[in-house]
């Protein structure tokens, strides 16, 4: 399975997401879990073009595939070492005025794929972030988290 | 490539209604933000129509939220409706729904 190079910026994020949802479609995803696999790419592809490289422009790599009852988004960069799942998740907020603005991302993630990894490590001249989340595959999926 | 989002704004009753068409994406949300203050700025009664809108993710409900924010701070009304299949869900996920009344269609609203 081959890496898709993209620059990390927000002005490639369509082309990011096309690529995955064209591999989602041919791999069989309905198209209620692909709005699903949509919501669960932008939080973790947003993550690294705000944050992985800063001011400068870095690239991530991006492969899409379906393994057994799981389809698998994988990505890559470069970046400062970043782990997304530690991040802690967003409170049901009670009241506008207390309401944060954080953590909603992450909620999402955990709802949306019941396989998520993360590693830091040298890969091939650089050191990584290597993220891979992967979806069930459903006939009939409850909703869309 | 067309544009992923278009606003429409009405009025119904004493609601002045904003519309927005499309998607609400971490590509979007900064016009849907822009967009979305210039009307807080110059309505007081707001109903935001979410009838047409497609797609909404964790970088379009924070715009939301710092609008719903704005308007209280500034006394304004600002209700939601029209929100149906993955926008209402994404609503209820984050808790949204218990910090803005909402209304199921534009009909709904008093």
């Amino acid at each position: 399975m081959e890496w898709k190079i993209f620059p990390a910026t927000k002005e490639n994020y369509y082309s990011m997401l096309d690529y995955v949802l064209n591999a989602a479609e041919e791999s069989g995803v309905s198209a209620k879990q692909q709005i699903s696999l949509e919501l669960g790419f932008e939080e973790v592809a947003t993550n690294i073009i705000d944050y992985a490289y800063g001011e400068n422009v870095g690239e991530i790599s991006i492969r899409a595939y379906l393994d057994a009852d799981h389809f698998f988004i994988e990505l890559k960069d470069s970046g400062v070492p970043f782990n997304p799942l530690t991040m802690s998740e967003a409170e049901k907020p009670t009241d506008l005025e207390s309401a944060k603005e954080g953590g909603l991302g992450i909620s999402f993630m955990r709802r949306i794929f019941d396989e998520m990894s993360y590693h830091f490590g040298q890969d091939g001249e650089f050191f990584c972030n290597r993220l891979k989340l992967g979806m069930k595959l459903s006939e009939e999926p409850k909703g869309f988290l | 490539m067309s544009s992923k989002v278009e606003f429409q704004t009405s009025t119904h009753k004493d609601w002045q209604i904003f519309s927005i068409i499309g998607r609400v994406d971490t590509v979007t949300a900064a016009e849907v933000d822009k967009v979305g203050n210039e009307f807080l700025q110059s309505n007081n009664n707001i109903a935001l129509d979410m009838s047409a809108m497609d797609y909404i993710s964790s970088a379009g409900l924070r715009v939301l939220l710092r609008i719903a924010k704005k308007s209280k701070r500034d006394k304004k009304k600002f209700v939601l409706f029209g929100a149906s299949g993955m926008i209402k869900e994404v609503l209820e996920a984050s808790g949204m729904d218990m910090l803005v009344t909402i209304y199921e269609t534009q009909e709904d609203l008093p």
